[in-house]
């Protein structure tokens, strides 16, 4: 089937099969391999990408259904310039990453939780909420914690987001 | 970025950009042109005789380049043992199986096509049949080999004893005995990214291995091994790492197949592990039934401790035979026990093959005496600590010999504790909980445990270049998984350089990195050895002369100025033995 969906701010048109993921025409078919597979089946979260604002595990979603959709993957996180996102910079800062295999999915999940509601990073509990989403084998949490925490300030709110990714939501798996 | 810093410090890891951006390369990520995907076809039953595997559907499945069983193959590849080919002579483990399946989840064939959607399609067309026999999951019932693994051999790769046995008389007199059975069940590695192994078949008959893996040169040597490869022709190259966890040091049936079949195709061939396989097929850790028994006397010191231990060592001994007995060895833990004896068994299981998980064998000893240092506190109705506190092998006894053949070099457990128990506030918490049992409230538990790791096992490749910039190129063989290599081994490195001629150091450099805030050239350390001979006793004065040098070593919680100069000295101290190691060679070469 032919489909075609921005990515990152491009157009990408792509011949798939009905059954192929959003994940693998993410990495294969468009080369963006920053979105991982841990689990293929909505457990870990290192795929999650955001579609039409949405943060989503694309490895529950068909690039079929994607059509006409607008999908932004860790690597468009950072604003073109090449200022890194907030939540790079506080990832770093906080050593939230080790080997790094989890962190675009929870990148992608934070990012789009804050430019919700920045004000959950001051309510432990929905916060932990949140990070149980994802998945990390090596950190522990906390320093995952920390860095969002520490990124929410900086975060641009709702009203200054690229415009195309309007009603953004935190979508979680189906179950959670 | 992280410039020359010194160690300890919470540094930026120059690690993060490219995973923070998208830009880390793991195998799954690695673009290799025409790179075809293999998938396995995997037994269901955990023991059986193969009577059949037809792939004639498989092969006709569009997009399916090539599928093998063990029946194809006039020679099929067998795993190399990780540490004893005794135990594994008379079980050889094919890499694809011949005649009979061990575990659930072992390889019966691949199938390599396009990718892995044909892939799994092709899998699914293959047609396997199986005379299940009995399972055998418990390693004690293992060993009563009601049910073997292998006709005619018993189940029990190894056995050993580790002390002496204990005298049954100092059970009946002692004033306390406790003992317990404890169960460590298998788990999963379960590293985020599983297994991944790309293989690409180079000009000249030779391969280049792209693995996520944590032993690259072992891997180099098995690959040649098993393949028949001239070790030169096969490279293996780690990208960026998803976790390991013990789980990745060993060379899988998995692996020798898709170098085989990439051998075969004249093409790239890559396998990535599905989560599926990861939590099914992929090897386990733990695995332990242990029996634990400790006598004291009414004071709460130790008198005896007897261990015996089983391990699951799954279908195929190769990868997990050595780590019972690594347990047995730990077993008198940090404390002095006059009396120690243990047994260590690993017995096959109908489980997937068994293999280092985080500290390997250790914590499962930690966890044994632990547990039964504490049933032995609450029998004395003594605090915990302070039974630990009166056993501790003290500061004075270093180097220490325990009973099961260990030397522990150096250490002061009782410090240690005193300053867990304070920098947890110990004492706080145990007053909130008799609180709470006195006037009720949520229950509050407090834990005290204490754990000693034989650690240093092995040997690496590392060397550090100091150039006439004052710069340092440090390069280690050691492999990353995820844990920072890059920025922490440019913290803490040291160069020396000698020239000795006719038994007299003439002209000595000793460079050190990380113990100040920059690099230094430890001066008064290379005036200590030149116009001396170069011998043990030049070497120690040399480096006391350095650790005094790190000047104003920036101080912080994770390395204090004391724990610094230590480790300067003692880097130094190899750093100049090395550099004489090499004058001698080059002397007895020349
Ligand atoms: S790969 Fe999608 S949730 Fe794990
Ligand atoms: S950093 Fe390794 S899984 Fe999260």
């Amino acid at each position: 089937m032919r489909i075609s969906l921005t990515v990152n701010g491009e157009e990408r048109r792509l011949e798939v099969e009905p059954r192929r993921t959003l994940a693998d025409a993410l990495r294969e078919d468009c080369g963006l391999t920053g979105t991982r597979l841990g689990c293929e089946q909505g457990v870990c979260g290192a795929c999650t990408v955001r579609v039409d604002g949405a943060a989503v595990r694309s490895c529950l979603m068909f690039a079929v259904q994607c059509d006409g959709r607008t999908v932004r993957t860790v690597e468009g996180l950072a604003p073109a310039d090449g200022t890194p996102h907030p939540l790079q910079t506080a990832f770093t800062a906080e050593h939230a990453l080790q080997c790094g295999f989890c962190t675009p999915g929870f990148l992608m999940l934070a990012a789009t939780a804050l430019e919700d509601d920045p004000s959950l990073v001051h309510d432990p509990e929905r916060l932990r909420e949140l990070l149980t989403s994802n998945l990390c084998r090596c950190t522990g949490y906390e320093a995952i914690r920390r860095a969002v925490r520490r990124a929410a300030d900086a975060v641009p709110d709702r009203d200054e987001r690229v415009p195309e990714e309007g009603g953004g939501r935190t979508v979680l798996p189906p179950g959670e | 970025m992280a410039g020359p810093s010194a160690v300890g410090e919470a540094l930026t890891r120059v690690e993060d950009g490219p995973l923070l951006s998208g830009r880390g390369r793991f195998v799954a990520d690695l673009r290799v042109p025409g790179c075809a995907e293999a998938v396995f076809v995997r037994s269901e039953v955990a023991h059986g005789l193969v009577r059949r595997v037809d792939l004639g559907a498989a092969r006709q499945v569009p997009g399916v380049l090539g599928a093998w069983s063990a029946a194809d193959l006039a020679d099929v590849p067998r795993v190399p043992a990780m540490t004893d080919p005794e135990v594994t002579r008379d079980r050889p483990w094919p890499a694809l199986a011949t005649d009979r399946v061990r575990y659930a989840g072992e390889p019966l064939a691949v199938v390599v096509a396009g990718n892995r959607y044909l892939g799994e399609d092709g899998r699914d067309a293959a047609r396997v049949t199986i005379d299940a026999l009995p399972a055998v999951l418990d390693p004690a019932r293992a060993a009563l080999d009601e049910v073997r693994l292998f006709p005619g051999v018993s189940n029990v790769a190894v056995e050993t004893t580790v002390g002496e046995p204990v005298d049954p008389r100092v059970w009946d007199r002692a004033a306390v005995v406790v003992e317990a059975d404890y169960r460590h069940p298998l788990l999963c590695h379960t590293s985020l990214e599983a297994r991944a192994i790309l293989v690409r078949p180079d000009s000249g008959g030779g391969i280049t291995v792209w693995c996520s893996h944590q032993a690259p040169h072992r891997l180099r040597d098995d690959l040649a091994g098993a393949l028949d490869l001239p070790g030169g022709r096969v490279r293996v190259v780690v990208p960026d790492v998803g976790g390991a966890f013990g789980g990745k040091s060993e060379t899988w049936p998995e692996y020798l197949v898709v170098a085989l079949a990439a051998l075969r195709l004249g093409r790239p061939v890559r396998w990535v592990e599905d989560r599926a396989e990861a939590l099914t097929a992929a090897p386990r850790g733990r695995g332990q039934s242990q029996w634990v028994r400790l006598a004291a006397d009414a004071d709460g010191r130790f008198l005896a401790l007897e261990m015996r231990t089983d391990a699951a060592v799954g279908g195929y001994p190769h990868t997990g035979s050595f780590l019972p007995e690594v347990t047995a060895r730990m077993v008198c833990g940090a404390y002095a026990v006059p009396l120690v004896g243990a047994r260590a068994r690993a017995v096959l299981t109908t489980t997937p093959p068994l293999c280092p998980y985080r500290g390997a064998g250790r914590p499962e000893a930690a966890y044994a005496v632990e547990c039964t240092v504490d049933a032995l506190a609450r029998r004395l109705d003594m605090d915990p600590a302070e039974v630990r506190r009166r056993n501790f092998v003290p500061p004075d006894a270093f180097p220490y010999d325990t009973p099961t053949g260990f030397r522990y070099d150096s250490g002061n457990y009782a410090a240690a504790l005193e300053l867990a128990l304070k920098t947890a506030d110990h004492a706080r918490w145990r007053a909130e909980q008799g609180r709470r049992r006195a006037r009720g409230g949520a229950p509050l538990g407090v834990g005290v445990c204490t754990y000693v790791e034989r650690s240093g096992v092995g040997g690496e490749f590392g060397a550090v270049e100091a150039h006439p910039d004052g710069s340092f190129t440090a390069t280690s063989g050691c492999c990353s998984t995820g844990q920072g290599h890059a920025t922490s081994f440019a913290q803490l490195s040291v160069a020396a350089a000698l020239l000795v001629e006719e038994g007299v150091v003439v002209d000595a450099r000793l460079g050190l990195a990380g113990v100040a805030a920059r690099p230094v050239r430890a001066r008064d350390a290379e005036h200590v050895l030149v116009g001396r001979p170069p011998n043990e006793r030049a070497i120690t004065a040399a480096a006391v002369a350095a650790s005094a040098y790190t000047a104003d070593p920036p101080a912080d919680p994770h390395a204090d100025v004391a724990y610094r100069r230590h480790a300067a000295r003692i880097l130094v101290r190899r750093a100049l033995g090395q550099a004489l190691d090499d004058i001698s060679d080059i002397v007895e070469r020349s």
